[in-house]
């Protein structure tokens, strides 16, 4: 499998094979996180996400603080949609604690207030 | 009110350089139009800033607060909602700052000036877009600053012109959002963004990318109705033979960015013609003494941890010459081959210590080495697997070893 690594902004160009015995060989990477990054990607893609909701009067940024399965990707963008409004919020918060089973937790990375 | 160091502009490069300056032990005062600090950090919601500056990933806002933190906690005094409207230099050499703010007229004058205003996006008219100027038509960051700061959704059909990086997030965001992103046009045969956004905005939610194609009409009168999209040949003509209509609401244009200079034209600095701004020496003092410049203003960055390592060392030159000044004896101008299309800085001044040089190439180039020569004789040469015209690349010199002259080279292995 030919990949771009994402884990840094050089973005090396990884070849990952899946070997007979399960385990991964990736070439072609600069530094051990795009191995890691190959080895991932190659037995379960795995993305940040990062995203917005309009609250109130404003809106706040979001993100899981883990990389989560790729496939879950908009299963986790409908669960911060539907999440209800909170009385509250703080940067560095939770919104919402183990979002679709992924254990990872969505975050607020930002509060934008429109009228003040 | 009097300083030593007035910074136009409170993003990264500007925080940057309030940091160093404070830390050189400069009086500082900052200007910054927005009510909050951070500049475009606080739309750009995604992560994978701060590797190299913080060693972590960060998204957008938290890179911001945590350059913001160090600002608000030092003693530089923060004018926020002050927008400047002059620069002026006396003829005592001191510079005035004129800006409104909602205490009313301020008028700064400091021993130097920091410049770090970003940039503007090119506009449709920037690149001659033919066709009606209906509704619907925004500039990618204008685009995501509705989005992800206002929460307002630009489109349902998207089409986006340039694949520059914001163009590229957008794409990911706006499919995020629930609109359909058509595609991705490129006029140049290689995609303008980084790699890695192309792997995990665009092939991760298999959106089309077309190089070699661009827009050559916008159909539309109230709002978009749809674009002409064509072959580009290899001498930018259009292939119109193959022109073809695409039916979509919204385009986003992510065609470049212009560092938006205007509060310095009067003083004729020294330009740079290809980054759109001032040739700037090794302290990215621009051609009047008291200038200094850092961050995109100075040249467009990809990353922004070199956008604020530059705003580090600006504040850092500034301060001192606030103090008495900076060596400037025995200037040289770097040189390079026509496969680098500009150096920052282009004057260095003989003496000792490390030398960071920045530079763009015109092309991607597989497996170089990038060479100093000084003197006849190389001082110093750096392998790279691969450098890109989308990639700012930079190397690092001893300055000790530089002679009468500098020139930079790239050479295929």
């Amino acid at each position: 499998m030919e990949l771009t690594c994402i884990r840094c902004p050089i973005g090396c160009s990884l070849t990952v094979t899946k070997n007979a015995d399960g385990t991964v060989t990736v070439t072609g990477n600069n530094c051990p996180r795009g191995a890691e990054y190959g080895r991932q990607e190659m037995l379960e893609p795995k993305r940040t996400i990062t995203s917005v909701k309009k609250i109130k009067n404003g809106t706040i940024s979001l993100k899981t603080n883990k990389a989560v399965p790729k496939e879950k990707y908009f299963d986790v963008l409908k669960a911060i949609k539907n999440v209800p409004e909170k009385r509250s919020y703080s940067v560095g918060g939770v919104l919402i604690k183990n979002v679709c089973g992924t254990n990872a937790d969505v975050v607020i990375t930002n509060i934008n207030i429109e009228k003040f | 009110m009097k300083t030593d160091v007035c910074v136009i502009g409170g993003g990264p490069a500007g925080l940057g350089a309030v940091k160093s300056a404070c830390e050189n032990g400069a009086k500082v005062v900052l200007l910054e139009r927005e009510y909050r600090l951070g500049g475009i950090l606080n739309q750009c919601i995604h992560n994978g800033f701060g590797l190299h500056y913080f060693g972590e990933e960060l998204t957008g806002p938290e890179f911001a607060q945590r350059l913001a933190n160090d600002v608000v906690n030092s003693k530089a005094k923060i004018f926020l909602n002050s927008t400047v409207s002059k620069v002026e230099k006396k003829a005592d050499k001191k510079m005035i700052v004129t800006a409104e703010s909602p205490e009313g007229v301020l008028q700064i004058e400091a021993k130097c000036v920091v410049f770090s205003a970003g940039c503007r996006e090119k506009p449709a008219a920037g690149i001659n877009l033919c066709g009606t100027r209906p509704a619907g038509i925004f500039t990618a960051g204008a685009a995501q600053k509705l989005v992800n700061i206002h929460g307002k959704m630009v489109g349902k059909n998207i089409v986006i012109l340039g694949s520059g990086d914001v163009g590229l997030i957008m794409a990911r965001r706006l499919t995020c959002e629930g609109a359909n992103v058509i595609g991705v046009y490129e006029i140049m045969p290689n995609c303008g963004g980084l790699a890695r956004n192309v792997a995990q905005c665009i092939k991760d939610f298999n959106i089309p990318l077309h190089l070699s194609t661009s827009i050559v009409e916008v159909v539309g009168k109230k709002r978009v109705e749809g674009v002409y999209v064509a072959p580009v040949k290899p001498d930018f003509s259009f292939d119109l033979s193959k022109k073809e209509f695409i039916k979509c609401d919204t385009l986003l244009l992510s065609v470049g960015l212009l560092p938006e200079t205007d509060l310095l034209n009067d003083f004729n600095l020294e330009r740079s013609p290809v980054t759109n701004s001032y040739a700037v020496n090794e302290y990215y003092q621009t051609s009047v003494p008291e200038i200094f410049i850092c961050g995109n203003v100075m040249h467009v960055n990809d990353l922004v941890d070199n956008v604020t390592n530059e705003g580090i060392h600006a504040g850092k030159c500034a301060s001192q010459f606030a103090k008495g000044g900076v060596p400037c004896e025995n200037k040289i101008e770097i040189t390079h081959d026509s496969h680098i299309k500009y150096t920052v800085p282009k004057y260095v001044y003989r003496g000792s210590g490390e030398l960071k040089i920045s530079f763009r190439v015109d092309k991607e180039y597989r497996r170089v080495m990038v060479k100093a020569k000084s003197g006849g004789e190389v001082i110093s040469q750096t392998p790279h697997p691969v450098v890109r015209a989308g990639e700012m690349e930079q190397i690092k010199l001893d300055k000790s070893k530089i002679k009468d002259d500098l020139e930079i080279l790239l050479e295929v292995i």
